[in-house]
């Protein structure tokens, strides 16, 4: 087997620098666990701060440095997400690590008609994502590993050649524990040349059988079993915020790159969603969920875009939000019906982008399409249906109807003339709430025609006014 | 500029591309799609500058004429009444007109309750959106959304008020969007007339009702228009009835021979 090696050495950082183009000062990844650096930008190595130097150090070095914690979920959130994007291109492909793809070239030589073909489309589609990378290439994923870990940056099909490149790489380069590695360089071995040159049961009689294994891959001789990336059937993506952000309008250019990718994801398998979940972590609060619903299932990002931010002009946040999660799981197949342009008949599309700016502003019970009930009782019937679903309507008429009910029916307190009634409402003897009431229509001074109603205490109400 | 070059650009065969009018019989020539909606909507529909606006009859002889035909078909109204002084009833020649398009109908009735079982009554149920509001605030923004949205031929919204301001950017974006939109407010916070379409007020006296038309477009201004503005429902029929029989011999119950 031939496999190619992706090292991506800066994950985390070429997020924060997608996220904020505009930031030209040094940035600094520090590993929290020791405090050192262990990604920095390119300004920062103009500035002398170099991998490994300590927080201390690396303030002393430049003030203003932009400095980032290190998370592990993120950078396996964001390696998720490349893997998806080249599973589009090739099929075995095994996630290593936090900062690794392998991909198995032997069965994309004959597919891309030579690799160089293949490598080409591979660069172009890394390239697009922006992120740094280097590879390497061989018989198993760890030499593979090792030679992108010294960037040597070509795919070589010569065994000679790999051979010769894999023993001028250092030992830094490999997967090897730090404190064996201490122990070879005091006897003067510092290239992996000469640690493979050693017999193996002379090594073995000095390191555990987890160095053994490693230098059996590193030599082709066997490789460890890896399960093979497949893309989850649902989007869901993790992003770790540059720093915690107070206002929920604050969360829009974060969201964008999610929603980017969920866009990307629900176009090239034809699919669509109407609704989309948000969970915010929050510093000192619980997670916040929200839900932002579109009229109709689509995956046009400028349209979530819209939709997202419109919701988020509503949101208040309990603390700052340091990180987020988008999940889409309520996929349907696209139907790309509704947005023909020349539709000889009225095109859905618009009402649809409509209800869903509507909802995602004023909530989502804010839009409602009107149904009769089978009820005589009116406060009954101030009951309502969302235009999403669609139900038959009764077209049985009931009585002289006023346009407006009032919540309440309120005591009628100014003088009228009764010019129609009474109808008599007599129902709801079976349940906990009847209702005996003999309804007018009642016109004031001022031309106001009221419904009006007289209870069993011969009590007058206002319960409504005709429009 | 000349006089020379003025006339030469007024020249009826030069082509001028803000004027449709550039032909030398003063039409300009368009091949039909052959599909009605998109034809018109190539020919600039009715809110093109110039052309006759297209209006929809109140169904009420003299104040259709006293409007110049109706209300503009793209564009704002106010309506000045009171709840329950039956606006929709004056309106609903104009709605059902409206409804024919099979666009969206949105209601705003702005914090008030709308009937369900009045409204499944009304032919346009079907196509009507009621959407609920906290504030004043969000009811204008919804209905310019619903405006900009192309998807509604009528927005009928409630208000408190309506600042002449607001109702500019209404008028402006509904004759733009070819959207008909209804502001129904009480009228007693705005003194001026309104710059919309037709700014009317509905007022009852004694035993009559009158129009008063504060603005109207392609018309002057009319005070005191008297309107038919019957009850949904009356008990005349019965008052009549008891009133032509009870006096009759003929139908007395017992006679006395």
């Amino acid at each position: 087997m031939h496999w190619l090696y992706l090292h991506f050495p800066r994950l985390q950082l070429d997020q924060f620098e997608q996220l904020h183009p505009e930031q030209t000062a040094p940035t600094v990844v520090i590993d929290g666990t020791d405090n050192t650096v262990c990604q920095l930008s390119a300004a920062a190595i103009t500035v002398g701060i170099k991998p490994g130097m300590g927080l201390a150090e690396v303030t002393a070095m430049h003030a203003q440095t932009w400095i980032i914690e290190y998370s592990a979920n993120s950078e396996s959130s964001q390696l998720e997400q490349l893997a998806t994007t080249l599973y589009a291109i090739a099929s075995d492909i095994v996630c290593v690590a936090s900062n690794g793809i392998a991909i198995n070239l032997s069965p994309l030589v004959r597919y891309y008609q030579g690799l160089d073909n293949f490598m080409a489309l591979c660069e172009r589609t890394l390239t697009a994502q922006r992120v740094h990378f280097h590879f390497g290439s061989g018989t198993t994923i760890e030499i593979a590993r090792v030679l992108a870990r010294s960037r040597v940056n070509r795919v070589e099909t010569e065994p000679e050649l790999a051979d010769y490149h894999l023993k001028n790489c250092s030992l830094q380069a490999t997967e090897l524990p730090a404190r064996e590695m201490e122990q070879l360089n005091r006897i003067g071995i510092r290239k992996l040349g000469q640690l493979i040159a050693l017999p193996l049961e002379e090594i073995g009689k000095r390191f555990s059988n987890r160095i053994i294994t490693y230098l059996l891959a590193i030599k082709g001789v066997k490789q460890p079993p890896y399960s093979l990336f497949h893309p989850r059937k649902l989007f869901s993506q993790y992003l770790e915020l540059p720093y915690a952000v107070e206002s929920a309008p604050g969360l829009s250019r974060y969201i964008a790159v999610v929603l980017g990718n969920n866009c990307t994801y629900l176009q090239k398998r034809n699919l669509a969603t109407d609704t989309l979940q948000f969970e915010l972590q929050q510093r000192e609060h619980d997670n916040l969920v929200f839900v932002v619903n579109a009229g109709t299932a689509h995956h046009h990002l400028s349209e979530w875009q819209m939709l997202v931010d419109l919701k988020l002009e509503q949101l208040t946040l309990d603390s700052p939000v340091t990180s987020l999660t988008l999940t889409c799981d309520q996929l349907v197949e696209f139907d790309p019906e509704n947005l023909s342009l020349l539709q000889s008949t009225y095109s859905r599309h618009a009402e649809n982008m409509l209800l869903g700016k509507l909802l995602a502003r004023l909530g989502n019970d804010s839009v409602k399409t009107v149904q009769q009930i089978n009820e005589h009782r009116q406060d009954y019937t101030l009951q309502q249906t969302s235009p999403l679903h669609n139900s038959p309507a009764s077209s049985e008429a009931n009585g002289q109807q006023p346009a407006w009910l009032m919540v309440q029916p309120q005591p009628l307190t100014e003088q009228t003339q009764i010019l129609y009634g009474p109808e008599r409402i007599h129902t709801g003897w079976w349940d906990e709430n009847p209702v005996k009431r003999d309804y007018f229509l009642a016109v004031t001074g001022k031309g106001q025609r009221l419904w009006v109603y007289r209870d069993e205490q011969q009590h007058w109400y206002v319960h409504g006014y005709f429009g | 500029m000349s006089a020379s070059i003025s006339s030469l650009i007024k020249h009826p065969l030069v082509f001028r591309g803000r004027d449709h009018r550039h032909t030398a019989d003063g039409e300009e020539a368009r091949l039909p799609f052959g599909q009605a909606n998109l034809d018109k909507a190539c020919a600039g529909g009715g809110a093109a500058p110039g052309a006759k606006e297209a209006r929809l009859p109140l169904g009420r002889a003299n104040l259709d004429k006293a409007c110049a035909g109706g209300v503009p078909a793209a564009g704002a109204m106010s309506i000045r009444a009171l709840a329950g002084q039956g606006e929709l009833q004056l309106l609903n020649n104009v709605l059902l007109q409206k409804a024919a398009t099979q666009k969206r109908i949105i209601w705003l009735p702005n914090r008030m309750h709308l009937n369900p079982n009045w409204m499944s009554q009304t032919p346009y149920q079907q196509q009507s959106w009621v959407v609920n509001t906290t504030n004043e605030a969000d009811a204008l923004w919804a209905c310019e959304q619903a405006i900009r949205s192309q998807a509604c031929c009528c927005v009928v919204m409630y208000l408190a008020q309506i600042e002449p301001k607001a109702a500019r950017r209404l008028q402006v974006l509904a004759r733009q969007y070819d959207c008909l939109v209804v502001l129904v407010h009480p009228g007693h916070r705005s003194p001026g007339a309104l710059p919309v379409n037709i700014d009317m007020e509905l007022m009852f006296n004694s035993r009559q009702w009158f129009v008063h038309l504060h603005r109207v477009s392609g018309a002057w201004p009319q005070q005191h228009i008297a309107i038919e503005h019957p009850l949904p429902a009356s008990n005349s029929a019965i008052v009549n009835a008891f009133r032509q029989y009870s006096n009759s011999a003929a139908t007395a119950i017992h006679e006395v021979s």
